[in-house]
C-alpha cells in the first residue's frame, strides 16, 4: 500500500506498477552476480521479462476495465485527484501496452542483435518506462501530473532515439529531439506556472469553473498556449513537428513504430481529457466564446498539421520518413477531432467524439504497426530503408507486398479497411457538430494523401526487382503482420464489435474534481460534480 | 432458392479468384478455373433471368407489377451502428446489364487466353473485378453500392498497370485518381443522406429513427421525396447532391470534360481489359445515374436537365471530332466510346420515356459493339504490333472472314440500322425532340421553360444528331484506311499467325448479338419496361404528352 492510498486505489494503478517493477528488475537483475552470466549470454531473459510485464499490465488493465466502478471512487480519481482511472484511460492504456508488447516482439525479431548485450537492460527499461509515462498521460488530471507524464514519456524517448550510438543519424535525431523537447517543455512549464499564478491551483476542474465565472484572462491564454505546445510536441503538430521525420529516420525501426503510435495515443487521450473537462465544467456566455476560440484554434492546428504532413510526404524516398509524415497527418486528423470537443457547444455529444477517437486509435495502431513491421523486415533483409528496395516486392515475397498494400490503403482510408471507418466516423462527427470546414479539410487531405500512399504500391508492383533473392521472414514477424492485417480488416469489414467496445469505454471523460473527500459519493455526472463543487464553494 | 442464386452470382467469382491462385506453375489450370467460373456465373444468371421474367402474369416474361419490381431480395444487417445493410436484389434495370456482363465475361476470358505474363494473377484479378461488377449491379443499399464501386476500381488499376502498354503506370494512376475523385463525391452525398434523411423519412420511425441507405426506399419514401423536391426543406441539398452524384458518375461514363482518363486507359490496357472497360465498367456510370440520381432527385433532375443535356451533346460532338483526329486505332475507338456514351447522358437528361429507353438500350448496344471493336483492333495489333492507322491497308484481301466480322462490329458502332448501335441512338434523339412538350409547360424554375423551349431543344437535338454523321465519317474513313485498298505484304499472315478459331468464336458471338439486338430491340426494351414505369413514375406525367406526340 502506497502512502496515503487505500488498497483499492493501489490496485487501480496495478498496470503501471507492473511496468515499474519490471523496469527495476531490468536494471538491477543483470548486475546481481548470480544472474549476471545469464543476462550477458543473450537478450532472451530481458525480452521475456518485458513480455511478462506487459502481459501482466494488459491483463490487469482488462480486469480493471471490467471492475473499474468497484475499485475507484465515483469520479475515478486516484492519488488525491492527480490521476483518473476511468474506462477511457484504461482503454487507451490497453492499446498502449498491447502495442508496446508487439514492439518488443518486433525488436526481438529484427534489430535485437544489433544491440550490445550490455545495453539490453537499458533498452528494455527505457521502452517500459516510456510506456509507463505514456499510460500516465492517458490518466493525468492535474497539470502537474500532465507535465510529469509528458516528461516521463519524453526522456526515455530521447534516449531510445539515439540508441544506435554508432550511427551519426541516430545521434543527430536524438539531439534534435532533446532540444525541441526541452524548448517545448520550458514553454509548457511557463504556461502552467502562469495558470497556477492566476488561478492558484493546477487542478483542471476548478480552473474550468473559474473560467466559466470570470471569462478570459491572460493566465488562461498563456496557460492553454503552453499546454498545447507541450501536447503538440508529443503529437508532432505543426509547427513543432520538425523532430518527427528526423527521429523516425534516425531511430531504429521498432522505436519509430513505438513513437508513432503509443506516444501519440497517450497524448491524444490527454488532449481529449483536458478539452472535455474544459468543455463541460465551463458553462456561461463568457466561457462559451473562449472555448469556441480554443476549439477552433485546435481544429485549425489539426488542419495545418494534416495538410503539412500530407504535402511533405510527397517527396520522401525513405519509407520511414514517408510513414513519419503520414503519422503527422494522422495526428492532424485526431487533433482536428479533438478540437470539436469545445469548438461547437450546441448539441454537443462529447462521448461520440471520444469514441470516434478511441476507435481510430485501435485502427491506427493496427495499420501503423503493420506498415512498420513490413518495413522493418525489408530493412533487415536489404540493409536499406530506401523506397527503391521495394521494387518488385510482389515477386520476391507476395505476402509482404499484399500486406503492405493493405496497410497503406488503410492509412489512406480505402473502404473495407479500418482506416475508412476511422475517417468516416471523423467526418460524421465533424458534420454533426456543424464544423463543415473540418469535413472539407478532411476530404481534401484524404485526396492529397492518395498519391504518396500509392507510390510504394506502384514501386512494389511495377518496378523490376534489383535482386531476385527471396526474402526470409521470421515466423513471429509473419504472426505480427498477420495480426495487424486481421485488425485492419476486422475493423473494416465488421466494425460493429470494435465500435461497440469503443463506445462502451468512451464514457464521460473528465478530470477528477479537486477534492476527493467531497466527491466520494454520489453520481459521476458533470451536473452532479458541478453541484457538489458549488455547495462546497457556498460553504 | 433464387435469392441464393443471386448471392452466388456475387460470391462465386471471389471463390474462383482464390481457386485461380491455388495451382502452382500451371497457368493453363488457372485459365480453366477462370473460364469455368465465368460459365457457371453465366448459367446462374440465365437461370435467374428465367425465374425473374418467367413467373409473371400477363406478358409471359415480364415481372408482375405491384409496389416494387425488385425481386430476390436478401437483406441482412451488415454494420449496425450506421444501419448499413447487405441488401441485394434484381430488377429490370439491372437484369439486362447483368446478362451483358455475364456474356462478356466468358468472351473476355476467352480473349485473354493468350495472356502469358503472370496468367494466374491476371485471371484472379479479373475474377475479383467480376465480383465488383456484379456487386455494383445488384447492390440496393447505397453504401454497399459504394463499396462495390470501389472494389471494381482496384483490380482494374492493377490490370491496366501490370499488363498494359508502355505508359501503363501513367494510365493506371490517372484512371485510379479520376475514379477516386468520383468516389469521394459519392461519399459526400452519403454523408449528407446520413444526416438529412432521418429527419424527414416517413419510414425512419420504423427503423428506430436511423438513416436508411436503401436506395429503393429513398426513391419511394414520401417524406424524403417531399424534402428533396422543389420548395422542400432540402431543395438546396438536393441540387448539390445531384451535381455531386452527376460528377461522380460522369467520370465513370465518361462524359466531357471528365473523360481524359479514358483514352489513356484504353490505349495502354491489354485487349481483354479494354473490352471489359468499355463493355461494362463505363455502364456502371450510366446505371448509377438511372438507379440513384434520377429516381431519388426527380426535381433536381428537371432543374438540371439543360446542363446534363449539354454535357451529353458536347460529349457526342467533341468525342466524335476527337475520334476523327486520331491516328492511333485504339484511341479512335476509345474516343468513339466517349461520343457514344454521350447519347446515354442526353437520353437521360431530357426525361422522356423514349430518351430513357434509348439511353438504356445504348448502354447495352454499346457494350456489345465497343467490346467487339476493341477486340477487332486487338486481333490485328497482336500481329502487326502497331496501331498506326496510316500504315495499314488492304486487310480485306488477306483476312476476308475477319474483315466481314469487322464490318459488322464497326458498322454496329457506326449506328447502322438493324445493328445494335442504331436503336439506342435514334431513341435518345427522338426522346430529345419529344422533350419540347414537357419543358414548354414546366414551372419556371426549369431552365428554358415556356416558349423558349422548342428552339433550345431543337438546337440541342440538331447538334446531337450531327454526331451520327460524324460517327459515320470517322468509322468509314478508318475502315477505308485499314481494310480497303491493295494488299500489303507486311500484313499477310500465315501459319500460327492466322486468326484462330478462338478469336473467331469471340467475334462471331459478339456479331451475333450485335445483329440480334439490332433487329429485335424490343428484347431489351421489354425487359426494362415494367421497372422503368415503376421507378420513373415521377416523370411519367411529363412524358405522356411527348411520347403521345411522337407515337411512342
Amino acid at each position: 500500500m502506497l502512502v496515503g492510498m487505500s488498497w483499492s486505489e493501489t490496485l487501480t494503478l496495478l498496470p503501471e506498477l507492473c511496468l515499474l517493477v519490471a523496469v527495476c528488475v531490468a536494471l538491477v537483475a543483470p548486475v546481481l552476480p548470480p544472474l549476471r552470466a545469464m543476462f550477458r549470454a543473450s537478450h532472451s531473459p530481458l525480452t521475456a521479462l518485458a513480455i511478462v510485464a506487459l502481459l501482466a499490465s494488459i491483463i490487469s488493465a482488462i480486469a480493471l476495465l471490467a471492475g473499474v466502478g468497484r475499485l475507484t471512487p465515483p469520479d475515478h480519481a486516484v492519488l488525491g485527484g492527480m490521476v483518473v482511472v476511468d474506462q477511457f484511460a484504461l482503454s487507451v492504456k490497453i492499446i498502449i501496452y498491447f502495442f508496446t508488447l508487439l514492439v518488443i516482439i518486433l525488436w526481438s525479431n529484427v534489430t535485437r542483435n544489433q544491440v550490445r548485450l550490455t545495453d539490453g537492460p537499458d533498452y528494455v527499461s527505457l521502452v517500459l518506462s516510456g510506456a509507463l509515462g505514456m499510460s500516465l498521460m492517458a490518466s493525468a488530471s492535474n497539470f502537474l501530473m500532465v507535465f510529469l507524464a509528458i516528461e516521463a514519456a519524453s526522456f526515455p524517448s530521447y534516449a531510445l532515439a539515439g540508441f544506435n550510438k554508432q550511427t551519426y543519424r541516430s545521434s543527430e535525431a536524438s539531439l534534435k529531439y532533446v532540444l525541441i523537447g526541452a524548448a517545448s517543455s520550458a514553454l509548457m512549464l511557463y504556461g502552467l506556472s502562469m495558470l497556477y499564478g492566476y488561478y492558484g491551483t493546477l487542478d483542471l476542474v476548478p480552473i474550468a469553473q473559474r473560467v466559466a465565472a470570470e471569462g478570459m484572462s491572460v493566465g488562461l491564454l498563456l496557460g492553454v498556449f503552453g499546454l498545447l505546445i507541450g501536447i503538440g510536441f508529443k503529437l508532432s503538430a505543426v509547427p513543432i513537428h520538425f523532430w518527427c521525420p528526423d527521429v523516425f529516420e534516425g531511430a531504429s525501426i521498432e522505436i519509430t513504430t513505438f513513437l508513432s503510435v503509443a506516444s501519440k495515443a497517450g497524448a491524444i487521450a490527454l488532449l481529449v481529457r483536458i478539452m472535455m473537462t474544459l468543455g463541460h465544467f465551463s458553462s456561461g456566455e463568457h466561457a462559451r466564446q473562449i472555448l469556441i476560440g480554443i476549439g477552433t484554434f485546435v481544429g485549425l492546428v489539426g488542419v495545418i498539421t494534416a495538410t503539412w504532413g500530407n504535402l511533405a510526404a510527397y517527396y520522401q524516398t525513405n519509407i520511414k520518413r514517408l510513414l513519419a509524415y503520414s503519422s503527422i497527418a494522422h495526428a492532424g486528423y485526431m487533433i482536428m477531432l479533438a478540437g470539436l470537443l469545445t469548438a461547437s457547444m450546441d448539441n454537443m455529444q462529447p462521448t461520440e467524439v471520444a469514441y470516434a477517437l478511441l476507435f481510430y486509435l485501435i485502427v491506427y495502431a493496427c495499420m501503423n504497426l503493420g506498415a512498420f513491421a513490413v518495413a522493418s523486415v525489408i530493412a533487415r533483409e536489404t540493409g536499406s530503408e530506401s523506397l527503391d528496395e521495394y521494387a518488385g516486392l510482389g515477386q520476391r515475397n507476395a505476402f509482404l507486398a499484399v500486406a503492405m498494400g493493405c496497410f497503406l490503403l488503410s492509412l489512406f482510408g480505402m473502404p473495407l479497411t479500418g482506416g475508412f471507418w476511422g475517417k468516416v466516423r471523423f467526418g460524421f462527427q465533424m458534420w454533426n457538430e456543424g464544423m463543415w470546414w473540418l469535413v472539407v479539410a478532411l476530404i481534401i487531405n484524404t485526396v492529397f494523401s492518395l498519391y504518396f500512399y500509392l507510390k510504394p504500391i506502384i514501386i512494389m508492383v511495377w518496378k523490376q526487382p534489383t535482386s531476385s533473392r527471396a526474402l526470409s521472414v521470421a515466423p513471429a514477424m509473419y504472426g505480427v503482420i498477420a495480426l495487424a492485417l486481421f485488425g485492419v480488416f476486422i475493423t473494416g469489414l465488421a466494425p460493429d464489435p470494435s465500435t461497440a467496445w469503443a463506445k462502451r469505454n468512451a464514457d464521460l471523460v473528465f478530470a477528477a474534481a479537486p477534492d476527493r473527500s467531497t466527491t466520494a459519493e454520489g453520481e459521476r455526472t458533470p451536473e452532479a460534480i458541478a453541484a457538489r463543487i458549488d455547495t462546497e464553494a457556498g460553504q | 432458392m433464387n435469392e441464393t442464386l443471386l448471392n452466388l452470382m456475387i460470391f462465386v467469382p471471389l471463390i474462383g479468384a482464390v481457386g485461380c491462385l491455388l495451382p502452382k506453375n500451371n497457368p493453363a489450370l488457372s485459365k480453366m478455373i477462370a473460364m469455368v467460373t465465368a460459365v457457371v456465373v453465366l448459367l446462374i444468371n440465365i437461370a435467374l433471368a428465367w425465374a425473374f421474367y418467367g413467373e409473371a402474369g400477363g406478358h409471359g416474361y415480364l415481372p408482375s407489377g405491384g409496389d416494387t419490381v425488385v425481386r430476390f431480395i436478401t437483406d441482412k444487417v451488415w454494420i449496425e451502428s450506421v444501419n448499413i445493410h447487405y441488401l441485394v436484389g434484381v430488377d429490370g434495370l439491372s437484369m439486362p446489364l447483368l446478362l451483358l456482363t455475364s456474356i462478356l465475361n466468358v468472351l473476355i476470358i476467352a480473349a485473354g487466353w493468350n495472356v502469358e505474363k503472370h496468367t494466374k494473377a491476371f485471371m484472379a484479378l479479373y475474377l475479383v473485378l467480376m465480383f465488383g461488377m456484379y456487386g455494383v449491379f445488384l447492390a440496393l443499399d447505397f453504401f454497399l453500392f459504394y463499396v462495390f464501386f470501389e472494389v471494381s476500381l482496384l483490380p482494374m488499376y492493377f490490370l491496366i498497370g501490370i499488363w498494359g502498354g508502355p505508359r501503363k503506370e501513367y494510365a493506371a494512376i490517372k484512371f485510379f485518381i479520376y475514379t477516386l475523385v468520383g468516389s469521394i463525391c459519392l461519399l459526400m452525398v452519403m454523408l449528407g443522406f446520413y444526416f438529412l434523411v432521418p429527419d424527414v423519412a416517413t419510414g425512419a420511425a420504423a427503423a428506430g429513427g436511423k438513416t436508411s441507405f436503401n436506395m429503393i426506399a429513398l426513391a419511394s419514401d414520401g417524406g424524403v421525396q417531399q424534402a428533396f423536391a422543389h420548395g422542400g426543406q432540402y431543395w438546396t441539398y438536393a441540387k448539390w447532391f445531384f451535381i455531386l452524384l452527376f460528377i461522380s458518375f460522369a467520370i465513370k461514363v465518361p462524359a466531357v470534360p471528365f473523360h481524359t482518363w479514358l483514352p489513356d486507359a484504353h490505349v495502354e490496357a491489354p485487349t481483354p481489359i479494354s473490352m471489359i472497360l468499355a463493355g461494362v465498367l463505363l455502364k456502371m456510370g450510366g446505371y448509377a445515374l438511372m438507379r440513384i440520381s434520377y429516381p431519388i432527385f426527380p426535381d433536381a433532375a428537371k432543374w438540371a436537365w439543360f446542363g446534363v443535356a449539354m454535357v451529353g451533346v458536347v460529349s457526342i460532338v467533341y468525342g466524335a471530332f476527337c475520334a476523327m483526329a486520331q491516328t492511333d486505332w485504339k484511341k479512335l475507338v476509345a474516343y468513339s466510346s466517349v461520343s457514344h456514351m454521350g447519347y446515354v447522358i442526353l437520353g437521360l437528361a431530357v426525361l422522356t420515356e423514349a430518351g430513357r429507353n434509348g439511353a438504356y438500350f445504348q448502354m447495352i448496344g454499346h457494350g456489345i459493339s465497343s467490346a467487339m471493336m476493341f477486340f477487332l483492333v486487338g486481333v490485328v495489333y497482336e500481329r502487326a504490333h502497331h496501331r498506326d492507322l496510316n500504315r495499314f491497308g488492304g486487310l480485306w484481301n488477306t483476312l476476308p472472314s475477319y474483315t466481314g466480322l469487322a464490318a459488322v462490329g464497326f458498322f454496329a458502332g457506326l449506328g447502322l440500322p438493324l445493328l445494335c448501335g442504331f436503336p439506342g441512338e435514334v431513341l435518345s434523339l427522338m426522346g430529345t425532340f419529344g422533350a419540347i412538350g414537357w419543358i414548354e409547360s414546366a414551372p419556371d424554375w426549369v431552365p428554358f421553360a415556356g416558349s423558349g423551349s422548342s428552339a433550345t431543344v431543337i438546337t440541342l437535338g440538331i447538334f446531337a444528331a450531327s454526331g451520327v454523321i460524324l460517327t459515320a465519317g470517322y468509322i468509314l474513313w478508318m475502315f477505308q484506311r485499314v481494310y480497303l485498298g491493295p494488299a500489303r505484304p507486311e500484313y499477310t499472315w500465315s501459319g500460327r499467325d492466322m486468326v484462330n478459331s478462338r478469336e473467331y468464336f469471340v467475334m462471331a458471338v459478339l456479331a451475333l448479338f450485335a445483329i440480334l439486338l439490332g433487329v429485335w430491340p424490343a428484347l431489351v426494351l421489354d425487359m426494362i419496361s415494367n421497372t422503368f414505369n415503376a421507378i420513373y413514375a415521377p416523370f411519367t406525367s411529363l412524358t405522356s404528352t411527348a411520347s403521345a406526340a411522337l407515337g411512342f
